[in-house]
């Protein structure tokens, strides 16, 4: 395939992931965002391996093929093994409402592409024109967890952040060495498994999971 | 090969913990770990500061004479807190919770390794994941008590920092994308690209290093990214209190430090040195402003951490052989007070069962080691002769005066309200009439290794031995001052 | 010159006629999905030329703006099917095929058709105006700017040379700008139309009711009118989704082939849209009203990123 049909196909997947990250903010129910993360997951792992096909890499295949092990596989078990156990909730209503939310990410992402084009513009790979729909990915996530209430939907943000900065650092270098990817991935699940214990453990101690009322410790 | 041994030493005696059964082969293996480290650190410290680099594992591991420090610090206040810490957790958790021990222990030597691996590799990616790995080591410890706020300090310290990080891993990719554009393969050494660094495109790095300071900053401390650490900090038990304090911020600004190398030979100094003084000078004030109003002890030494770590920064920033020489030497001064502060907490709250001021009455009638030490501690911190700090924050903020007047004036009176505040507070829990509290120091023989600090602080205070100097402008050289 | 012309009253007619086919596709293509057999596809026609027959009650309260508004309803829409380009791009009406005109014609007939409904002094009247205005409001920002990110890429307002100009662009459709405008495009037309999950045509109940509540008071011939001009709008809309976002079949020239597979092509496309839009009111339940802005909102976030991958990616 030539650099000018990849670019295109990787622009469009990449709005994809984009707005798999924004429809975090619509749906309300856990396993729905659940599905929507895995469902990301799965985006950025063809990606990955569409990149791969084209520069000819076999680490990136073993990436991508990790990311669909450890993202889209292992992780939502993880999560939804934590909602099925946190049973149902009251849903805490986020600090902003859907609509304002959805119009800020659109101005996040007029940010994002105002902090990365120039750096979109330097890069002399075809898949450089995406970087900016990645970092507002990250914006966006940042946001999903400052904006949620809910401890499960703060980890799925940092979840979609987390891929936000994969499809980044794929995009402007097809990837960070492999070693660093592997441990990157490692971390983000021991991390994942960290935070699952601790919903646990909020549930047990404030009966819900509301991180709103982790006020005590102020000053 | 002895650059392995040191890493995987407090990895081997982790695993070896974590299926200890008896809680006396637990404390062994434990002591015996922080000592082995110790004199392995001690070995490679030595070494280096002869001249050597060492390298293992092909080029993933480097240890330089910057990385040597960081060793030392690691190390040394490992060794003194993990002695403190078998009587603290002897007195906190009996035999019932056995579990927790084993927690405790295990997770103590995998913190360390985490932090050794931060500082002694050459490739920043893996730097990254050990750097990402202190987080996680550290969240259970943060939550041992398992109450409410501790819990919700763990929690904040868990999101905040890992959201900080990844920033960080941008910062790191967007320098590997600089040198894989600019020169091809170039791997994501440090080595690597410090010396391919004119090469690299300049806005590129510079919005890496934005990324780098918030990131890595948020790990450091830096202000307004410390959120998380006066909960994290006070709510740990105190042995850990200690090495967060003392060793991880350091970490934290080690990893800030070498990126700053890099940027600096690609854009020259001012774009970091801004930054710094920047963010250095907010530290200082956040932690002034919120201090002067804490009423619990932890707090107040945690928020103390900010406003120290704001100093090193504004050192570095300013820049010189002065600016760094003291920004150094506060590292190691710092960690030393610091560690020696925390432990002592731990003291107090074990024998006022309190963690508020207003509590804690005639701190050196009843406890008269703990109370001394304490005072001494705190005319440290606070900077007042003739201890070591007081040096570092003089050379600092003298090497200041010339390039940024208005930044020193500002950064000076801040020091003064922090002054006035903490001795406000350590009067208030030194004199006055104990309560019914029986007489002695709980833990008083564990306090032991304490005297190691206290001797350093006074003889760094005192005098700057020219050996350590030399090997502070080894590491100077390092940063390219 | 007269071939132009006529090629224009060709047009003309397509809307006149064609829109009460398209209404009657959409309910049939409803209904089958919803298992029933449903009215013919002429049904239209017969509704309209019933309602022509039909005696008129006119409330003594309202004033002109009331019998003036559908013929106001029908020239606008009238006016925009000289506009638009329905079946080729060359047209003597063609300059001003302004698409920012254009959406001020439809905003026109909304307007008055809003004001009608207040005219009467009726509660749903007034209700429906109300409920009217406020999505209207809310999405002619957007429509305003998936505009723009159209406009943006072809480097022109003018209707026909957008169409051209996306009609010569290889890989249209693995453009994201591209299928973002479309989908922002997409749900402002069921919310300008007043279809589903918007507003539901074929309720009569007080709570759901948007457009059915301002025409509730219209009857006889100035009813048929109404219900004839909404036809077309829906028409014009699919029209234009169709011929901007998929320009292929429409004639760039003006001989009779190209007219003739501007017309099958159209017809196609209209046909796959009114099955799309079936679907859609089918699968989805009416938004609650306060619920509605979200929708816009996630339309108008859809057109914002279009106008920035416009702006930003060429």
């Amino acid at each position: 395939m030539s650099a000018e049909v990849l670019a295109k196909v990787v622009n469009l997947l990449s709005f994809v992931a984009l707005g798999l990250t924004i429809l975090l903010i619509v749906r309300t129910s856990l396993v729905g965002q659940v599905r929507v993360f895995a469902l990301q997951s799965f985006v950025l792992a063809s990606l990955s391996v569409l990149i791969a096909v084209y520069s000819s890499s076999l680490e990136l295949f073993g990436v991508g093929i990790a990311l669909v092990a450890i993202k889209g596989v292992v992780i939502p078990r993880v999560l939804n093994r934590a909602v099925a156990k946190i049973g149902l909730q009251r849903v805490a209503a986020p600090y902003l409402g859907t609509a304002p939310a959805l119009i800020i990410c659109g101005l996040l992402t007029i940010v994002a592409f105002y902090v990365m084009t120039p750096i979109a513009a330097s890069n002399p790979l075809p898949t450089a024109d995406a970087i900016p729909l990645a970092f507002a990915g990250v914006l966006i996530g940042f946001f999903i967890m400052v904006n949620r209430r809910r401890a499960v939907t703060q980890i799925l943000g940092f979840l979609m952040l987390e891929n936000g900065i994969f499809l980044l650092a794929l995009l402007a270098t097809y990837g960070v060495p492999f070693i660093v990817e592997m441990g990157v991935f490692l971390d983000v699940l021991v991390a994942v498994l960290i935070m699952e214990v601790f919903v646990y453990h909020i549930k047990d101690n404030f009966d819900s999971i509301d991180v709103g009322e982790l006020g005590k410790l102020k000053e | 090969m002895m650059l392995l041994s040191l890493l995987l030493i407090p990895l081997a005696a982790s695993g070896l913990i974590a299926i200890a059964r008896r809680r006396a082969l637990m404390e062994l293996l434990h002591a015996l770990a922080a000592m082995a480290t110790l004199g392995t650190g001690a070995a490679i410290v030595t070494q280096v500061w002869n001249g050597a680099v060492l390298t293992a594992a092909g080029d993933l591991f480097r240890v330089d004479a910057l990385s040597a420090l960081m060793v030392t610090i690691i190390t040394f206040l490992g060794a003194v807190a993990a002695l403190y810490a078998v009587g603290y957790i002897r007195a906190e958790l009996d035999d019932a919770h056995l579990s927790r021990v084993r927690l405790f222990f295990t997770l103590f030597h995998l913190f360390i390794f985490t932090m050794l691996v931060a500082v002694t590799t050459d490739n920043l990616g893996v730097m990254w994941i050990a750097v990402e790995g202190t987080t996680l080591a550290t969240v259970f410890l943060v939550n041992l008590r398992q109450t409410r706020t501790s819990l919700e300090a763990a929690y904040k310290y868990l999101i905040l920092s890992s959201v900080g990080i990844a920033l960080a891993f941008i910062g790191t990719a967007l320098v590997y994308y600089a040198g894989a554009a600019k020169a091809g393969e170039i791997s994501v050494n440090w080595s690597a690209l410090r010396a391919a660094a004119g090469l690299l495109n300049a806005d590129v790095v510079r919005l890496a290093f934005v990324f780098i300071i918030v990131g890595y900053g948020t790990k450091a401390g830096l202000a307004p990214m410390h959120t998380w650490l006066p909960d994290a900090h006070s709510e740990a038990p105190a042995p850990i209190s200690a090495l967060m304090s003392g060793v991880l911020l350091n970490v934290g600004l080690y990893a800030m430090i070498r990126f700053k190398t890099v940027v600096d030979a690609a854009v020259g100094p001012e774009f970091a040195a801004r930054l710094l003084i920047g963010l250095g000078l907010f530290s200082v004030l956040v932690a002034a402003v919120f201090l002067v109003r804490q009423r619990n002890y932890k707090r107040m030494l945690a928020y103390s951490s900010v406003e120290h770590i704001g100093i090193i920064c504004l050192g570095l920033g300013f820049g010189g052989y002065w600016g760094v020489l003291g920004a150094l030497l506060h590292m190691v001064n710092h960690a030393l007070s610091k560690s020696l502060l925390f432990i002592l907490s731990g003291n107090i709250l074990l024998k006022y069962h309190s963690a508020e001021i207003s509590d804690v009455r005639g701190l050196l009638r009843a406890s008269p080691w703990t109370g001394g030490l304490f005072l001494a501690g705190m005319f440290a911190l606070i900077g007042l002769p003739p201890f070591a700090p007081f040096i570092s924050e003089f050379i600092i903020f003298r090497a200041g005066l010339e390039s940024h007047p208005w930044a020193t004036a500002a950064g000076v009176i801040l020091l003064v309200v922090v002054f006035g505040g903490m001795l406000a507070s350590v009067n208030q829990m030194l004199y006055g009439e104990p309560a019914n509290h029986p007489r002695g120091d709980a833990l008083r023989g564990w306090l032991a290794p304490l005297a190691a600090n206290f001797a350093l602080l006074l003889m760094l205070g005192l005098t700057l031995p020219s050996p350590f100097v030399a090997a502070l402008e080894q590491a100077m050289k390092v940063l390219g001052g | 010159m007269l071939t132009e012309i006529t090629i224009e009253l060709l047009q003309l007619l397509m809307v006149m006629l064609g829109s009460p086919l398209l209404v009657g596709v959409i309910r049939k293509a409803k209904a089958r999905l919803q298992g029933r057999r449903g009215a013919s596809i002429g049904q239209p026609y017969a509704d309209l030329r019933k309602l022509l027959t039909k005696e008129m009650v006119v409330s003594e309260n309202t004033s002109w703006i009331f019998r003036f508004t559908p013929y106001l309803l029908a020239t606008t829409m009238l006016l925009s099917a000289l506009i638009v380009p329905v079946l080729t791009t060359r047209t003597p009406l063609g300059f001003m095929g302004n698409i920012i005109a254009l959406m001020y014609l439809f905003l026109l007939g909304t307007f008055f058709l809003a004001l009608a409904g207040l005219d009467a002094g009726s509660a749903f009247g007034g209700m429906g105006s109300s409920r009217e205005v406020a999505i209207a409001a809310l999405a002619e920002p957007t429509v305003l700017i998936a505009i723009f990110g159209i406009a943006l890429r072809a480097g022109t307002t003018s209707l026909d040379s957008i169409i051209t100009r996306f009609a010569a662009e290889p890989l249209l459709m693995l453009n994201a700008g591209h299928l973002l405008a479309f989908f922002a495009f997409f749900i402002v037309a069921l919310a300008e139309n007043g279809r589903l999950p918007v507003d539901n045509p074929a309720t009569h109940l007080e709570l759901t009711m948007i457009h059915e509540a301002m025409i509730l008071e219209y009857s006889g011939r100035l009813l048929a009118l109404v219900e004839w001009a909404a036809g077309m709008k829906l028409f014009l809309f699919l029209t234009l989704l169709s011929n901007l976002f998929f320009p292929w079949g429409v004639a760039l020239t003006n001989t009779p082939v190209a007219l003739v597979t501007a017309f099958v092509a159209l017809a196609v496309k209209l046909l796959l849209f009114a099955w799309a839009i079936a679907l859609v009111e089918t699968s989805v339940a009416k938004l609650r009203l306060f619920r509605v802005p979200e929708l816009l909102a996630g339309s108008f976030t859809l057109a914002l990123l279009a106008v920035v991958t416009a702006f930003f990616i060429k």
